[in-house]
């Protein structure tokens, strides 16, 4: 029998990933073409596809993802080296002049298949893993009573199991902030109606009467996507103090600490909601927008959303930990992202050859998705749908697999 | 005895960064620019320790500062994780861990709130802090004021209902630093009092302290380290002489 524990590290890793790697690019183009074109454009590309295989592998042994004591972050290293080969050999495949059958549609769901893949079997080892090491405490003691402190700590179920223990803690911190932000306020709760109102008024006629650009309806579409940037700028930028801005807690009290940064994302979440609710109804009858079926698409892209902004905030909460000036990066870069993203200007008013790069801005996706569903009334595309579940997924296992790794050690860096 | 805590060969080594800050900056540039070179020192805070614990044992760790018993401690509790070696601990016991009273306070809240806030922050359901609720307002003695801001209370006050949050939790083994060195003479023998209805119970106190009272009240057990090491490991009496020895004379331990 093979031991697990090798089996996540050195050659048998770099194998079960190749396999998985050239799997996900077979069912990729099955999913992207008729099943005969499938097969032509498998054979017509086979070169670049060896390529690209090649490289994801070359990018795994440069992450370190086949390394021994390479495992703490190891879904961190996979993504980059699913996305990172991908490009990496496919813009040589073109440069090659072997890109004929590259499908690039096709490339953006593999890395998504041949992530998952690996993922699976990895965590499927890991169990195994963990599962020897109880048969190990249980012969010495003759009994399963005693277990490893920690041992669990960077699985990423048991994390999510300890902090649904303490969603009263969660409940609480939430409910405290909301309050705490409201208090002593005269307009208390309005102030949450009126900033995002006073932005919309600012954005609105510095469109309309001075840059002179004619969107109709433009008070309802500034109003969608501002939202949903609210949201996502105000639960990313309070991310980054989640950790550090609760020192004394983490140096002396034991509790899961994906509390902190899931609460901040919560308590954005809550405001984002509450003002939609106030808004939205009344954007719609004033600008008889008829209900519609595909409206019911929104809480599927919103909850996309969460996803993506819990996946960052995790991303970030651990990175303003370790280096200070994290977080000065995050609001020059919030800064920098509310202008490439669609968000007062239409999405067609890009460049038509950047408008698929315009898409990978940070919550591009997500806000177009809202656009379409309420704006102009359509299904979001497929491109729409690929960006935000990738998004959603990589960030939320990238950012829970860091989180967890140094979960233990924060306490160090305060 | 059956065993609820076993630490294994457990050392910590803290990295201290002379460089005033640790950022990202700093470290894109170390490659290239000496001046930006982290100037770390180890410090090893704990050396090879090992320590059993049995249920219903309550336990003293004594040593100077610097000694590494706190950092014992919070190694496992699960706040540090020790840089090699391991922590056994009892599947299913709940562990209490008081290393500073009324974290999580918030001063423009009520008693009331904080309450519930701070035993939230222990693990307790909301249903579970309702239950205890009318004991910690009768222990911590502050009547009426509890539907007060704690910004009004004193910090006497304030104390009193921390650790009177801290008194109802119930664990079955409770790691204690030293949190009752605040207060005055009344509110200290109290808290002593609760500490010692605690071992008489039958739970298990893990307890670092400074104070050789507290310890000869509580604890049926010393260990004392010093620089890192475990060096006794027996009866109170004989512990804290050997304590008493290396705090006055440093040069004998």
């Amino acid at each position: 029998m093979i031991d697990p524990a090798r089996l996540r590290v050195g050659l048998p890793a770099v194998l079960l990933d190749g396999v998985t790697a050239v799997s996900a690019l077979f069912v990729a183009y099955r999913l992207r073409f008729e099943p005969g074109d499938a097969a032509h454009f498998v054979t017509a590309g086979a070169a670049g596809l060896i390529l690209i295989t090649l490289a994801q592998l070359a990018a795994g042994v440069v992450t370190g993802l086949y390394r021994r004591g390479g495992q703490p972050m190891w879904p961190v290293r996979l993504a980059a080296a699913a996305v990172g080969g991908m490009l990496i050999g496919g813009l040589s495949a073109f440069a090659l002049n072997l890109g004929e059958g590259l499908s690039r549609q096709a490339l953006a769901i593999q890395v998504a298949l041949f992530g998952l893949g690996a993922a699976l079997w990895r965590s499927a080892v890991g169990l195994e893993v963990r599962k020897k090491q109880r048969e190990a405490l249980k012969s010495r003691f003759g009994h399963d009573d005693m277990v490893e402190l920690g041992a669990d700590l960077a699985s990423m179920a048991g994390g999510v199991a300890r902090t649904w223990n303490y969603r009263h803690l969660i409940f609480n911190v939430v409910t405290k902030d909301l309050k705490l932000k409201y208090q002593r306020s005269v307009l208390g709760f309005a102030w949450s109606m009126l900033n995002p109102l006073i932005m919309i008024g600012v954005y609105a006629v510095a469109f309309r009467y001075v840059l002179r650009i004619q969107t109709p309806r433009m008070v309802l579409f500034i109003l969608i996507g501002l939202l949903a940037w609210n949201f996502f700028a105000g639960a990313v930028g309070s991310a980054t103090d989640a950790i550090s801005g609760n020192a004394s807690l983490l140096k002396s009290v034991v509790f899961p600490r994906l509390t902190l940064p899931f609460t901040t994302v919560l308590f954005n979440l809550v405001q984002y909601l509450l003002t939609l609710l106030v808004f939205l109804p009344v954007m719609l009858i004033v600008y008889g927008v008829e209900p519609h079926p595909r409206m019911l698409l929104f809480p599927v892209f919103l909850f996309l959303q969460v996803v993506f902004v819990t996946g960052l905030s995790l991303l970030l909460a651990t990175a303003a930990t370790m280096y200070r000036d994290v977080k000065h990066l995050i609001e020059v870069g919030i800064g920098i992202f509310f202008w490439a993203t669609p968000i007062i200007y239409e999405p067609t008013m890009i460049p038509e050859s950047f408008q698929q790069l315009a898409l990978l801005s940070p919550t591009a996706s997500y806000i177009r998705a809202y656009q379409d569903i309420f704006y102009y009334n359509v299904v979001p595309d497929f491109s729409i749908w690929l960006v935000a579940v990738v998004y959603a997924a990589g960030t939320f296992v990238c950012g829970l697999s860091v989180f967890l790794a140094y979960e233990d050690s924060f306490s160090e860096y305060l | 005895m059956e065993p609820v805590i076993i630490a294994e060969q457990i050392s910590k080594r803290f990295e201290i960064h002379h460089n005033r800050t640790y950022s990202l900056k700093a470290r894109l540039l170390s490659s290239v620019v000496p001046r930006f070179r982290p100037r770390v020192e180890d410090f090893w805070a704990l050396r090879d320790v090992d320590l059993r614990i049995d249920r219903g044992e309550s336990v003293g760790l004594v040593g100077r500062n610097g000694s590494g018993k706190s950092t014992l401690l919070k190694v496992i509790a699960g706040i540090h994780r020790p840089t090699s070696g391991r922590v056994l601990i009892k599947r299913d016991v709940t562990i209490g861990t008081m290393i500073e009273l009324g974290v999580g306070f918030h001063p423009e809240l009520s008693g009331r709130e904080n309450v519930f806030l701070n035993a939230s922050i222990y693990g307790l359901t909301r249903a579970e802090v309702e239950r205890i609720y009318d004991a910690v307002v009768d222990y911590s003695e502050i009547g009426h004021f509890i539907d007060e801001p704690i910004k009004n209370y004193s910090s006497g006050m304030m104390m009193r209902l921390a650790f009177a949050v801290a008194a109802h939790l119930d664990p079955q083994v409770l790691l204690l630093d030293e949190i009752f060195a605040v207060g005055d003479e009344a509110f200290q023998e109290k808290s002593r009092n609760t500490m010692r209805r605690f071992v008489d119970e039958g739970r298990t106190v893990v307890f670092v302290s400074h104070s050789a009272k507290s310890v000869a009240e509580i604890c049926s057990r010393v260990c004392v380290l010093s620089e890192g090491r475990k060096v006794f490991d027996g009866g109170v009496a004989e512990g804290l002489d050997l304590y008493h020895e290396i705090a006055f004379h440093p040069a004998a331990g």
